[in-house]
């Protein structure tokens, strides 16, 4: 294994002999590991902060999507209200523009016939 | 294990044999932290030593309920995501016919000589759709 650190340091271990170097190791363990736990603890920290911004834009987003939702479904009953009552309406407009054509084609008729 | 340690820049290195118990220190350290035991060794070679801050634990376990939180809302999200899609494509498709019967009933009135209402409110609804 291959470890690369600063030329200062370096320079510093440079003066340790092996066994020096290995007990550094092995006395420094128990701080490597709080070092450990303290990235952990900046990393959490930064997921910590995404997660707050995810869930917030979430919940407007959800709030957004219900409002959309609800509204979507008043203006479909609001819709189909709309379409059946224009359907019948338009029946009974068709009835009645066919009533008036079957009458002016019969006074056509009837003075056709008269000249 | 031998361990070289080589200067950022420059030439020389310095070769040191490590022990397999206290390699084996090095990697169990490595797996509980989920860093590679090279990680480890760098920062104990060069000194940069931390303290944590707060309660690591109670950290970890408040990342966990947002993860959990976020999760939740995610899944209630989706599908009314799909629930909204859905409506609104059945809007369009009303708003279509709508337009449809609209435009008849204006002809009609027409024809009939009758003055047409226009509805402003439903017109609004139908290009909004549309």
């Amino acid at each position: 294994m291959e470890i690369i650190i600063p030329k200062e340091r370096f320079k510093e271990l440079k003066k340790l002999s092996e066994v020096e170097i290995v007990k550094l190791i092995e006395e420094n363990l128990e701080k490597a590991e709080e070092t450990l736990k303290a990235e952990r603890e900046a990393f959490l920290h930064e997921k910590k902060i995404k997660l707050e911004n995810k869930l917030k834009e979430i919940e407007k987003q959800l709030e957004a999507l219900e409002r959309f939702y609800e509204k979507a479904m008043q203006d479909r009953e609001f819709m189909h209200e709309m379409s059946e009552k224009l359907r019948k309406e338009n029946m009974a407009l068709r009835e009645e523009l066919e009533e008036k054509n079957r009458a002016l084609k019969n006074k056509t008729r009837e003075r056709t016939w008269k000249d | 294990m031998r361990l070289k340690i080589k200067p950022e820049r420059g030439l020389g290195k310095i070769e040191v044999e490590i022990d397999e118990d206290l390699w084996r220190r090095i990697r169990g350290l490595g797996e509980r932290y989920g860093v590679s035991e090279g990680h480890i060794l760098r920062i104990i070679l060069t000194g940069e030593f931390r303290i944590p801050e707060g309660n690591v634990e109670k950290l970890e376990n408040e990342v966990k309920e947002l993860e959990k939180k976020v999760y939740e809302l995610e899944k209630k999200w989706a599908p009314l995501r799909y629930k909204a899609y859905g409506v609104r494509e059945d809007n369009k498709i009303l708003a279509i016919k709508l337009s449809g019967l609209l435009a008849e009933n204006t002809q009609l009135k027409r024809f009939l000589r009758k003055k047409a209402k226009p509805n402003f409110e439903l017109r609004k609804l139908i290009e909004y759709y549309l």
